[in-house]
C-alpha cells in the first residue's frame, strides 16, 4: 500500500481515496508518462536521422567540390564559376552552396545558391555545424594565385572549403510530424481518464462482488462466499474469507456447547439441591430446622444468582453476535421498573421518579435490555441511603439517533480508582460504604451491563463523586423502522 | 379426580423431591427417564400435564415434545430446563410447549403453573376476572371491590391478577417476583412486602373482611376462608421468619 500524501493540498488525500480511483489514476498517470516519452524519443529520433542524412549527403558533396576546387588557379574564370553553379543548381535533394573562404573569414568566392557570407567564422575544425538557418562543412583547401597579365602562378594559399545547404525543408518535415502527434496526445488525454475508470471498474468487480458477498453471509447461517475456482487473487481472498468464518463458526459453536454444558452441570445439581430442601423445609416439624433450612435455601439463591449471572456473562459476550432480536419499546419497560423498583426505594427512604420519559424503540433482545435497568436501578437504590433521591430519565435524541437513560443518584458515589475498575468481573467497590451493611452482589452486573451494551452498538458512561452521588448514563441506537412492536410485559403497564 | 403429571427427567435425585413436593400438594407424578419411556407413557397414563426435561441422557425432550404434538395431542406440557437464554425458550415454546421453568425452580412454583394450565386447558377465560367481592377488568386494567373502584398501580393490578387466577393458592415470593419482574434479579430485600402491603391496603383496609393473607413460612394467599383451604399448624412453620405480620 502506498502511503503517499500530497502535502500542501488538504483536498487531495491519496490514502483517503478508493483503490478503484486510485487504479485509474495510477492508469492514467502511466499511459499518460508514457505516450508523451514514446512520442519524444520518437520525435528526438526522427529529426536526428533527418539531420545524420544531411550531414552525409553534405561530407559527400564536400568530397566532390574538394576534388573539383583542390589546386584549381585563382581567380576563377567565368566559365569555370558557371560550370560549378550549374553543377550545384541541378543538386537532386538539397540547395547546396559554396563558399570559398580565406583565412580570415573574408569570402573569395560565393556560388550563385549560396546566402551572404556570415562573416568571421570559426573554422578551426571540419566538423559538422549549425549556423542560423544552415548547415555546413568545412574543408581546408589551397588556391593557387595567377597573375592576371602574364597567366603564370605566382603563389599559392590556404583557403577554407564551406559546403552547407538550407535547414528548412528538414523544419518544415518536423512541423509536418508535430501536426500528427498534437491530436494523438489531445485524443489520449480525452479518451484515456474514462477508458481507464471503466478498466479500474473491471478489474475490482469480483472484488466488490466478494465484499457484497461477505457482508450478506449471517454468521448463524451455513452459507460460504462462492468460489470463482480460477486461482488467482480473489479467489485465494475467498478462501481467506472462509476459512475466517469457519473459524468463527466454530469458535461461537463451541461456545454455545460450552454454555449450555456449563448451564447443564451447575444448574442441575443446584435444583436436585434446592427443590429437595424446599420440600425438607415444608415437611420440617420443629423451628430450628426450618430455620436452618431457611438459611441453606438463602445460600443456594445466592449461588443460583451467581450461577445464572455467570451464564449471562457468557451469553452476552461481545464477540457473540445477537441472535435474537426483536423491537423493544424501551420507555415502557423503564417504567414498569421504575413502578416495580419505587416501592423498594420508598421502604429504604429514598425517592424514586422518573422525570421524563420519551418513547424509544430500540433492536435487542429484551431480556438482556430488561437486565440493563434492573441493575442500574439496584445500584443506585443500593448505593443511596436514607433521604437521597433518584431520578431516572429516557430521551429520544434524534439529531444522535440515540436513546439516552440518564440515572442520576445522590448516594455514596464512587472514587475515581474504583470507577476505573468498574466492569472488572467480580469487583465490587468499596470506596464509602460498610461491606458488611450492604446486600450481597456478584459483582459481575456491571460486566454483563457493558456486554449487552457493546453486542448492542452502545456506550455506557459513569459519572461520580465521592459523597455527592453517580450519574449513569446509558445510550442505545433508537430503532426507527415502523413494524410491529413486541414487549412481552407491555400489557402490564 | 387428582390430577396426574408425567415427569420425564433423568436426574433422580430432582425426580423424587419434585414428586414428593407435588404428592404433599395432592398431585400424583409418574416419573420416566427416558425418551420413549415418556412415548409409552403418554400412551398408557393419560397424564393431565406432562413435565419435560430437554437434555435427557444422550436425547432431546424435543423429540417427545414434537412427537406428541404431531399426534394432535393438546396435553399442556411444561418444560423444565438448565438452558435459560432467550432464544432457548423460544425454541422451546415454538416446538409447542405451553410453560417453559428454567432450573433451579421451586416446586410450589412448578404446582401453581401445573394448576393453571390445568385449568386453562378445561374453561375459557372471559375478559373479566373475579373472586368473591372482588372483579378486575383485564382489558381496562381496572380493579373493584363490591362495585367501588380501587385505585392500584399497574405493579398492583399485575399483583391482584396473579392472586385471583390462582386463587386459593400459596403464592410464595419468588413467584410474586416472577410476575412482576420477569428476570433472574433475585433480592434479599422485602420488596415483595411493600407491594403486598400496599395492595392490601388498598384491597382490604375499610372492608370487614381481610382477602390477602400471609401464610407463614410460604408466602401469600387471595382467600375468603383461608383456614379451611391450607390447613396450617403454627408451631411447624419456623421458615421464612422475615415476612411481614399478618393483621387482618
Amino acid at each position: 500500500m502506498y502511503d503517499w500524501e500530497f502535502r500542501g493540498s488538504e483536498m487531495f488525500q491519496w490514502r483517503e481515496l478508493t483503490l478503484k480511483t486510485k487504479t485509474a489514476l495510477i492508469l492514467i498517470l502511466s499511459t499518460w508518462v508514457s505516450a508523451s516519452l514514446i512520442g519524444l524519443a520518437s520525435r528526438s529520433a526522427f529529426e536526428y536521422l533527418v539531420h545524420r542524412h544531411i550531414d552525409i549527403e553534405l561530407t559527400d558533396d564536400a568530397k566532390d567540390f574538394h576534388a573539383i576546387l583542390d589546386k584549381e588557379r585563382f581567380p576563377f574564370t567565368d566559365g569555370q564559376i558557371t560550370r560549378w553553379n550549374r553543377r550545384l543548381a541541378i543538386h537532386p535533394t538539397h540547395r547546396i552552396f559554396v563558399h570559398v573562404i580565406d583565412q580570415e573569414g573574408k569570402a573569395l568566392w560565393s556560388s550563385i545558391t549560396a546566402p551572404p557570407p556570415f562573416g568571421k567564422l570559426s573554422i578551426g575544425n571540419d566538423s559538422h555545424q549549425t549556423i542560423g538557418q544552415f548547415r555546413v562543412v568545412h574543408q581546408p583547401i589551397e588556391l593557387r594565385l595567377i597573375d592576371a597579365e602574364t597567366k603564370k602562378e605566382v603563389a599559392r594559399q590556404e583557403a577554407t572549403m564551406q559546403v552547407g545547404c538550407a535547414m528548412d525543408l528538414a523544419k518544415t518535415a518536423m512541423r509536418e510530424l508535430d501536426k500528427w502527434i498534437l491530436p494523438v496526445v489531445v485524443w489520449l488525454l480525452v479518451v484515456v481518464p474514462p477508458l481507464a475508470w471503466l478498466i479500474a471498474g473491471w478489474l475490482l468487480l469480483p472484488l466488490r462482488q466478494l465484499t457484497k458477498e461477505t457482508d450478506a453471509v449471517q454468521i448463524h447461517e451455513d452459507r460460504w462466499i462462492p468460489r470463482s475456482m480460477n486461482g488467482d487473487d480473489i479467489d485465494r481472498l475467498a478462501i481467506t474469507v472462509n476459512g475466517l468464518l469457519q473459524r468463527t463458526r466454530e469458535s461461537i459453536q463451541l461456545n454455545e456447547d460450552w454454555l449450555a454444558n456449563a448451564a447443564h452441570q451447575l444448574r442441575g445439581p443446584l435444583a436436585a439441591i434446592m427443590s429437595n430442601i424446599e420440600v425438607c423445609a415444608d415437611r420440617a416439624r420443629d423451628q430450628k430446622t426450618g430455620e436452618m433450612l431457611e438459611k441453606v435455601t438463602v445460600e443456594c439463591n445466592y449461588l443460583k444468582k451467581i450461577v445464572n449471572q455467570l451464564l449471562l456473562l457468557g451469553e452476552t459476550n461481545s464477540d457473540r453476535r445477537e441472535s435474537v432480536c426483536s423491537q423493544v419499546a424501551w420507555d415502557r419497560q423503564v417504567l414498569q421498573a421504575v413502578d416495580f423498583f419505587e416501592a423498594l426505594a420508598e421502604e429504604k427512604g429514598v425517592l424514586l421518579r422518573s422525570s421524563q420519559i420519551d418513547g424509544a424503540v430500540v433492536l435487542g433482545n429484551p431480556d438482556h435490555l430488561r437486565f440493563i435497568i434492573q441493575n442500574v436501578l439496584d445500584n443506585a437504590i443500593k448505593y443511596t441511603s436514607h433521604g437521597g433521591t433518584i431520578l431516572v430519565e429516557l430521551r429520544a435524541e434524534k439529531d444522535s439517533n440515540e436513546a439516552v437513560l440518564r440515572v442520576q443518584d445522590t448516594g455514596i458515589g464512587i472514587s475515581h480508582e474504583d470507577q476505573k475498575r468498574i466492569g472488572q468481573r467480580f469487583f465490587r467497590s468499596n470506596s464509602g460504604r460498610n461491606p458488611a451493611e450492604t446486600p450481597r452482589g456478584s459483582g459481575l452486573g456491571l460486566s454483563i451491563v457493558l456486554n449487552i451494551v457493546q453486542s448492542m452498538q452502545g456506550s455506557f458512561q459513569i459519572s461520580s463523586e465521592l459523597g455527592r452521588g453517580t450519574l449513569v448514563t446509558v445510550r442505545l441506537p433508537l430503532d426507527t423502522s415502523t413494524t410491529q412492536i413486541s414487549d412481552r410485559h407491555g400489557n402490564d403497564v | 379426580m387428582a390430577t396426574k403429571v408425567l415427569l420425564v427427567e433423568d436426574d433422580p435425585v430432582l425426580a423424587d423431591a419434585i414428586r414428593e413436593g407435588l404428592s404433599d400438594e395432592g398431585i400424583i407424578t409418574v416419573g420416566v427417564s427416558s425418551v420413549s419411556e415418556a412415548l409409552e407413557a403418554m400412551r398408557t397414563q393419560r397424564p393431565d400435564t406432562l413435565i419435560l426435561d430437554l437434555m435427557l441422557a444422550g436425547e432431546s425432550g424435543l423429540d417427545v415434545l414434537r412427537t406428541v404434538r404431531a399426534h394432535r395431542d393438546q396435553t399442556p406440557i411444561i418444560i423444565i430446563s438448565a438452558l435459560g437464554t432467550t432464544e432457548q425458550r423460544v425454541k422451546g415454546l415454538l416446538a409447542g410447549a405451553d410453560d417453559y421453568l428454567v432450573k433451579p425452580f421451586e416446586i410450589k412454583e412448578l404446582y401453581a403453573r401445573i394448576v393453571a394450565l390445568v385449568r386453562r386447558s378445561q374453561q375459557q377465560e372471559g375478559p373479566i376476572l373475579s373472586f368473591g367481592p372482588l372483579r378486575l377488568e383485564l382489558t381496562t386494567r381496572r380493579a373493584f371491590r363490591d362495585g367501588k373502584e380501587l385505585k392500584l398501580s399497574p405493579t398492583e393490578i399485575s399483583l391482584l391478577e396473579l392472586f385471583i387466577r390462582r386463587e386459593n393458592q400459596v403464592l410464595s415470593r419468588k413467584m410474586l417476583y416472577h410476575q412482576l419482574w420477569e428476570s433472574d434479579w433475585e433480592s434479599e430485600t422485602n420488596v415483595i412486602e411493600v407491594h403486598i402491603n400496599r395492595l392490601r391496603s388498598k384491597v382490604d383496609k375499610g372492608f370487614p373482611k381481610a382477602l390477602i393473607h400471609t401464610i407463614r413460612g410460604r408466602g401469600y394467599m387471595l382467600s375468603e376462608n383461608p383456614a379451611s383451604v391450607v390447613p396450617i399448624d403454627e408451631s411447624e412453620s419456623g421458615a421464612m421468619t422475615q415476612s411481614a405480620p399478618v393483621t387482618p
